[in-house]
């Protein structure tokens, strides 16, 4: 009887396991129990909430305690709530320039070397409104001030700009010299004002889409002037005042297609009074060769005018920026009885194109690789492509003589400008490569092929004529790193 | 065109630029820097006064609030807050940004009526519902066993002081020496597991973190905790002597100077005192000065036998320096880890 055998042997094992005693927890160890889980309970809520203090702690603290930051954007010193700030920015732009060309007239340029720009940006700002800019430069070891100015920005559509600053007119020169597409900027940037002294209400609008400004400066003549010292002197010695309105709208910027939200355009004007002062150059070429000049004791008379509608547009990898500036100006000139007043109505244009080969985004701003340079990575940088044309127009007026004026001598003597040193147009062809390797360093080439109409060449006392001054071309290639 | 009127001409557009920047100030805008638990006061107080001055004046004027622990709010006024007005625990602060910022002068608890004290509290206990660890007085949270007590940082907090304060009185009253008194005060710290920062961090610890079996408040916060939180929550327990708390307002005379807000800023504090003034501070569980205001809400403050910092302490600028100061009585008793 196996069944049995077992039973019997399981009733043995379940008695005696009933037959030992079993434990029971008293109602002081209950208490005390209790009373423990509740103490450690109160510890582990204490640590829970000290944890919590100190963090507000080192919140408040945080605050209070300045944070310096040093990365690829430059060197910054913030106070803990970031109200105020100091900023050092820069850039250096090493170049090299080849002349691949013998002119026809005047010296042959050299090859050379040379510190095209040396700037320190001091920016900073102190509470809620106030900013400031303070640039100096070292552009071609020549010590100079470029931007220097105090911000009030007090909504955004409503900020307020004294001291010195690019006046808002050019497209291009309101580009930073760091993030122009060739290494010399075209004819249409040398008929633009440049830094002045003054102040400018400006802002943005319309949803952020539209930027204004409108400054009153101390006002300068043709070309882009250096900075005006407090006495007014250069370009400037009389009490009257320029001013200067730009608009300039991206009104797809917040919707619609996405093709479309890059395209900017705008218009500016500028009206000054250059009061008696001898002009100076009226524009460059990229070999930076000035053979534009009005004649000895040419007098730039009241009210230069210029206007500029200017667009870009920027998709992807590609862009295009394009302007045209129209310059005019009451020039007047005297030789003996003589007197040649005229209103001379000069103007440019240029339309430059990029692509970014390596499908990076192009920008008025520059183009910020999205592999940056690394040796022994995929990394190479971004690789843009760039190509422009831009045509300098000299109004022919310039080369008349004053009313009256019968023998060649007194044209010579009374025209405002001699074909012998002013070429009367200029059209410029450049290609370019630019190799950003990182978002702070870049290296560009330009080649640039320049050719001339009218003058300023080989005077042929002979035949009385002078041949047009021989094309340019030149090579620029250019080191920048920047901050 | 003639010279002189091209240099109008510039002039008028010179002076557009401007004036167009100039015409923007319109509305006032007020800051008051307060103490931790006054959150509520003002945030009723504000909307009255604004409804208040806009009849009055037209003006719309907008009071903006900072809190904090009040010793650290004045630090904070002392190292460039820009207050407009104060309205902090205790004389002693206001004192502190008059004496080391000389930002409003020295007499300034003169201009306002009580002593620039619109209101007073008290310091009472909070316990948890039934009272389970049985505290009814002072001695209860030293003798008792095991009691865990929640209050404030005396050097940052004004609350935190007010309670050293009554807890170093009772026991001058009832041990009779200061000696006495310290070892007291010394064993109530010993007890403390956390030290806030402000009384309402206090509160928060002991109602919303559980920590803690009894809260040293401000009555005025131990109220607010009832209503917010349910009577079911906790009780309010009247220790046998407390002290009379008087906090204190006041115009920063130089901010207010600088923003042009002089005479909103002093109609601001006036207007504590005012009938209206006075029921939202009543309403607030604020003890209010007006005999008629007191008199309506008289029913819903406990009687409390009252010492003041005067007759006691002489006054907040001895208290301030014996007791708070670097290296005061204070820093004296309360060594954390040991």
């Amino acid at each position: 009887m196996k069944n049995g055998k077992k039973l019997w042997l399981a009733a043995g094992v379940l008695a005696g396991a009933l037959s030992q005693p079993v434990w029971a927890a008293t109602d002081d160890e209950i208490a005390q129990l209790r009373q423990q889980i509740e103490d450690l309970d109160q510890k582990i809520r204490v640590l829970q909430r000290q944890q919590e203090i100190d963090k507000e702690n080192a919140e408040a603290k945080k605050k209070d305690t300045p944070v310096v930051v040093l990365d690829k954007k430059g060197f910054a010193l913030q106070s803990g709530d970031k109200e105020n700030e100091l900023r050092v920015n820069g850039y250096i732009q090493a170049d090299y320039r080849s002349y691949d060309y013998t002119p026809n007239v005047g010296a042959t340029p050299i090859d050379n070397f040379l510190i095209r720009r040396a700037r320190l940006a001091i920016t900073g700002k102190f509470g809620k409104y106030f900013s400031f800019n303070l640039t100096p430069s070292w552009d071609n070891n020549a010590a100079a001030l470029q931007d220097a100015y105090i911000d009030a920005n007090f909504y955004d559509w409503f900020k307020v700009r004294a001291g010195q600053f690019k006046v808002p007119f050019g497209l291009e020169r309101l580009q930073s010299s760091a993030n122009t597409s060739f290494v010399e900027t075209a004819f249409t940037t040398g008929l633009t004002p440049n830094y002045e002294d003054g102040v400018q209400l400006f802002g943005t609008v319309l949803n952020g889409t539209t930027d204004y400004q409108l400054a009153v400066v101390n006002g300068n003549s043709l070309g882009g002037g250096a900075a005006t010292s407090s006495a007014g002197t250069l370009g400037d010695n009389n009490s009257s005042k320029g001013w200067a309105a730009r608009v300039f709208a991206s009104p797809f910027k917040n919707g619609g297609e996405d093709a479309l939200k890059g395209l900017g355009v705008g218009i500016a004007y500028e009206q000054a009074e250059a009061g008696n002062i001898t002009a100076g150059v009226i524009s460059v070429t990229p070999a930076t060769v000035a053979p534009f000049a009005y004649l000895g004791n040419t007098i730039p008379g009241s009210d230069i005018r210029r206007w500029s509608p200017q667009a870009y547009w920027y998709y992807g990898p590609f862009g295009f920026l394009g302007e045209y500036v129209d310059v005019k100006q009451d020039v007047t000139r005297t030789a003996g009885a003589l007197t040649n007043t005229r209103t001379l109505d000069s103007d440019a244009w240029q339309t430059l194109f990029s692509w970014v080969i390596t499908g990076d985004d192009a920008g008025y701003t520059g183009v910020k690789p999205k592999k940056p340079f690394r040796i022994g990575s995929d990394g190479f940088g971004a690789v843009e492509l760039v190509a422009r044309y831009n045509v300098y127009d000299l109004d022919d007026a310039s080369f008349v003589g004053a009313p009256g004026a019968a023998t060649q001598t007194q044209i010579f003597n009374t025209a405002l400008a001699s074909p012998a040193a002013a070429v009367g147009k200029a059209r410029d062809l450049g290609i370019g490569i630019n190799w950003y390797l990182t978002g702070n360093y870049k290296i560009q080439t330009s080649y640039d092929v320049t050719t001339f109409d009218g003058g300023a060449g080989v005077f042929n006392a002979t035949t009385n004529t002078i041949t047009d001054r021989g094309t340019e071309r030149v090579l620029f290639t250019r080191f920048q790193i920047g901050w | 065109m003639t010279t002189t009127f091209r240099k109008f001409r510039s002039y008028v557009a010179l002076a557009g630029l401007l004036i167009a920047g100039a015409a923007q100030a319109a509305d006032v805008e007020l800051l008051n820097v307060s103490y931790d638990p006054t959150r509520e006061l003002y945030q009723d107080f504000n909307a009255a006064f604004a409804k208040y001055w806009q009849e009055k004046t037209g003006d719309k004027v907008t009071v903006k609030q900072s809190h904090g622990g009040s010793g650290k709010q004045a630090r904070a006024v002392i190292d460039g807050l820009p207050a407009d007005v104060v309205t902090l625990a205790l004389a002693a602060d206001v004192d502190a940004i008059a004496d080391k910022a000389k930002l409003l002068p020295e007499n300034w608890q003169t201009r306002l009526p009580h002593n620039s004290a619109p209101y007073t509290s008290t310091i009472v206990f909070l316990v948890r519902k039934g009272n389970p660890k049985g505290i009814h007085d002072w001695d209860d949270l030293v003798n008792k066993p095991n009691i865990s007590i929640i209050t404030p940082n005396p050097k940052t907090s004004g609350g935190a002081r007010w309670n050293f304060l009554a807890a170093w009185a009772y026991a001058l009253k009832k041990y009779g020496s200061d000696d006495k008194a310290k070892d007291f005060v010394a064993k109530v710290y010993q007890r403390v597991p956390v030290l806030d920062s402000g009384a309402r961090g206090s509160t928060t610890t002991f109602v919303e973190r559980g920590i803690g079996d009894v809260l040293l408040s401000w009555e005025n916060e131990a109220f607010l905790a009832l209503k917010e939180l349910g009577p079911d929550k906790f009780e309010i327990v009247v220790p046998s002597v407390s002290i009379l708390a008087e906090p204190t307002v006041a115009v920063v005379d130089k901010n207010a100077g600088k923003h042009g807000t002089t005479r909103v800023a002093q109609a601001y504090l006036e207007y504590l005192y005012s009938p209206e003034g006075q029921e939202i501070a009543a309403r607030n569980y604020y003890r209010p000065r007006d005999p008629k205001i007191a008199a309506k809400y008289a029913g819903q403050f406990p009687k409390v036998s009252l010492i003041t910092i005067d007759e006691v302490f002489g006054g907040w600028k001895k208290a301030q320096a014996t007791y708070f100061a670097d290296d005061g009585v204070f820093d004296q008793i309360y060594q954390p880890g040991k």
